[in-house]
């Protein structure tokens, strides 16, 4: 019986397309569960956590085929050639090179792993992952429309954005050698350079790679992406404004806010503009500058990549660097 | 010919992923999680699993000979294990389970738009996004939909006028004083007045995000939370804390149901 489902495995997984379109199209109604009665928040949990996934995926895909790219086709000679020696020359070159590159924080993440499996240092990478969300033109943009066609914010966040994140990977190069990678076994078997193989062979590896990463990557997209719509459902802004008042107690606040919303850099100045008559405009840049770098949605994907220790310290310093360097400017703006 | 159970549970779950994009396209479900105008990157997305489901179908079987050939391991990845081809580990089992969990919330469950609920947990904000403290004429010419609005006889609102129309309205009130407009919302219920509210929707619901207009009204059957209904009204002024809010005087209100597209767009 297998041998036969075995031999004939092509049509049959033909067959499962064809059936499922044709039920798709012919039907044209979902079958929901209409007997077990869920609770309305529950059922907005739900609305929401599909649609940040829904959001996300995309990117994601955009991020898992430019990892596969980097993985079959760039080797560790062009990484060498083309990092800097000098380390302020290379923490400033993949910061700019981020702000260059359009990506959102949740597709970046392995793209940021491949480039320092293949030999980037861990502080570039860091510049890498945290320019590359938070400047980018859709972003400039948006966050522009969002306060009311006014430049002087964007101008603030993609500045103030740069400097901070120069800092936190000046700081990682001085503390941290080495790749801090989790150890993976998918990944030590292809030390290899893989050049002897022909072109199409080569294209084949990349998208098989782009699957195994995509797998890898999910998991950790999905359950980041359930707790923000969990934090979103069911914990209410209000509360977390009324908690204090003052400078310092804001700009913690729209921190926290920030992370525990996991919203995309394109989206969330719109969300922080809606708190400009609440808060001071550090405070709003707090929550702007902050989320891009960090949040609950890519903190659970950077778990899955570098080593536990390594992402503590991370957000320690993002967090303290972000939050100092606004108090410090908080004065002139 | 060995199978491989692993290999073949992640085809399957590509290709739901394709599916499921693909239906909300189809049903036109999606309107309820993004953007329409962002529709385009997630087409792409179901574009792309379909893609690597077939990239990922050949994997399921190894032929004897590339079982044994070690040579292409440090390309494809390795693919031995067939010893134990057929069974799928604890871990991994855990694994695919989390990856088919929004597929099957996102097949089963019912869909909910939000409502009143959601959008006291968020916070409304009835203040403009901008204040301009000095309404100097310049500033007022160098808006192009303002211009449109102070022409049009009867302000009518609609998703994607919306939030830029009551946007105008917030920040410069007192020069639409006595303007008819008809808008349609859902009521909540605030401290004085009820609130005419949308969510303003970016990039996807979960940026969703409350705004609308302060009603006036003495008939108190407008004050059901969560209540859609359409309002005709003229647009007033009232003092708060110093700042001047704009508020509907409603002429006439109906009960409606809630529209087909719930959310407004910027």
């Amino acid at each position: 019986m297998i041998r036969r489902i075995e031999q004939n495995l092509a049509e049959i997984t033909g067959f499962i397309i064809l059936a499922s379109v044709f039920y798709l199209v012919v039907v044209n109604e979902r079958w929901t569960v209409k007997t077990i009665v869920l609770p309305e928040s529950l059922l907005a949990f739900n609305t929401i956590f599909l649609s940040i996934l829904i959001e996300a995926v995309p990117f994601v895909l955009i991020g898992v085929f430019i990892a596969g790219l980097i993985q079959v086709f760039v080797t560790e000679e062009h990484i060498k050639k083309l990092i800097p020696k000098n380390r302020i020359m290379a923490v400033g070159m993949s910061c700019m090179l981020g702000a260059l590159f359009p990506a959102c924080e949740c597709g970046i993440v392995p793209i940021v792993r491949k480039l320092v499996y293949k030999g980037v240092p861990i502080f570039a990478g860091v510049g890498f992952l945290l320019t590359g969300p938070l400047i980018n033109p859709i972003v400039i943009a948006s966050t522009y429309m969002a306060f009311g066609q006014d430049i002087r914010i964007a101008l603030l966040r993609m500045g103030l954005g740069l400097l901070i994140a120069i800092v936190i990977a000046a700081i990682i190069s001085l503390l941290f050698k080495g790749n801090q990678l989790k150890k993976s076994a998918s990944l030590l078997e292809l030390d290899q350079s893989t050049y002897r193989f022909p072109l199409l062979l080569r294209i084949r590896a990349m998208f098989i790679h782009s699957v195994d990463e995509f797998f890898d990557v999910a998991k950790y997209l999905i359950i980041g992406a359930m707790l923000a719509a969990f934090v979103q459902t069911y914990v209410s802004t209000n509360t977390l404004i009324g908690m204090g008042e003052g400078i310092i107690y804001s700009t913690a606040i729209m921190m926290g806010l920030a992370y525990l919303l996991s919203l995309c850099s394109e989206a969330d100045a719109f969300i922080g503009a809606s708190f400009r008559h609440v808060f001071p405009e550090t405070s709003l840049l707090g929550f702007l500058i902050y989320g891009p770098m960090l949040d609950l949605k890519n903190t659970i994907m950077m778990l899955a990549v570098f080593k536990l220790r390594f992402v503590v310290f991370l957000m320690i310093i993002i967090t303290l660097s972000v939050f100092g360097v606004l108090m410090f400017v908080h004065p002139w703006i | 010919m060995y199978f491989h159970t692993q290999e073949a549970i992640k085809a399957i779950i590509l290709l739901l992923f394709s599916g499921f994009i693909f239906m909300l396209h189809h049903t036109g479900e999606i309107i309820k999680f993004i953007n329409p105008q962002y529709t385009a990157f997630s087409q792409i997305a179901s574009v792309i699993f379909l893609f690597l489901f077939f990239i990922q179908v050949p994997r399921i079987f190894i032929s004897k000979e590339q079982a044994e050939d070690h040579d292409y391991c440090t390309i494809l990845g390795c693919n031995h294990e067939v010893g134990s081809a057929r069974k799928v580990p604890l871990k991994s089992v855990l694994i695919y389970s989390i990856v088919l969990f929004p597929l099957v919330t996102g097949f089963l469950l019912p869909y909910k738009d939000l409502g009143a609920a959601e959008a006291v947990k968020r916070g409304i904000c009835y203040t403009p996004n901008e204040q301009h403290l000095h309404h100097s004429e310049e500033l007022v010419t160098s808006n192009k939909v303002f211009h449109e609005m102070m022409e049009s006889p009867v302000l009518i609102l609609n998703n994607l006028n919306f939030s830029v129309y009551v946007n105008n309205i917030l920040t410069y009130p007192e020069f639409f004083d006595g303007k008819p407009l008809v808008l349609e919302g859902f009521i909540l219920v605030g401290d004085d007045h009820p609130f005419l509210a949308r969510f303003l929707v970016t990039h996807c619901v979960a940026d969703a995000h409350v705004t609308g207009l302060l009603l006036s009204s003495d008939d108190n059957n407008l004050r059901n939370a969560n209540d859609w209904v359409k309002v005709y009204g003229l647009v007033d002024t009232i003092e708060n804390n110093g700042q001047v809010l704009p508020i509907i005087q409603v002429k006439e209100w109906k009960q409606i149901d809630q529209p087909k597209i719930p959310y407004v767009y910027p």
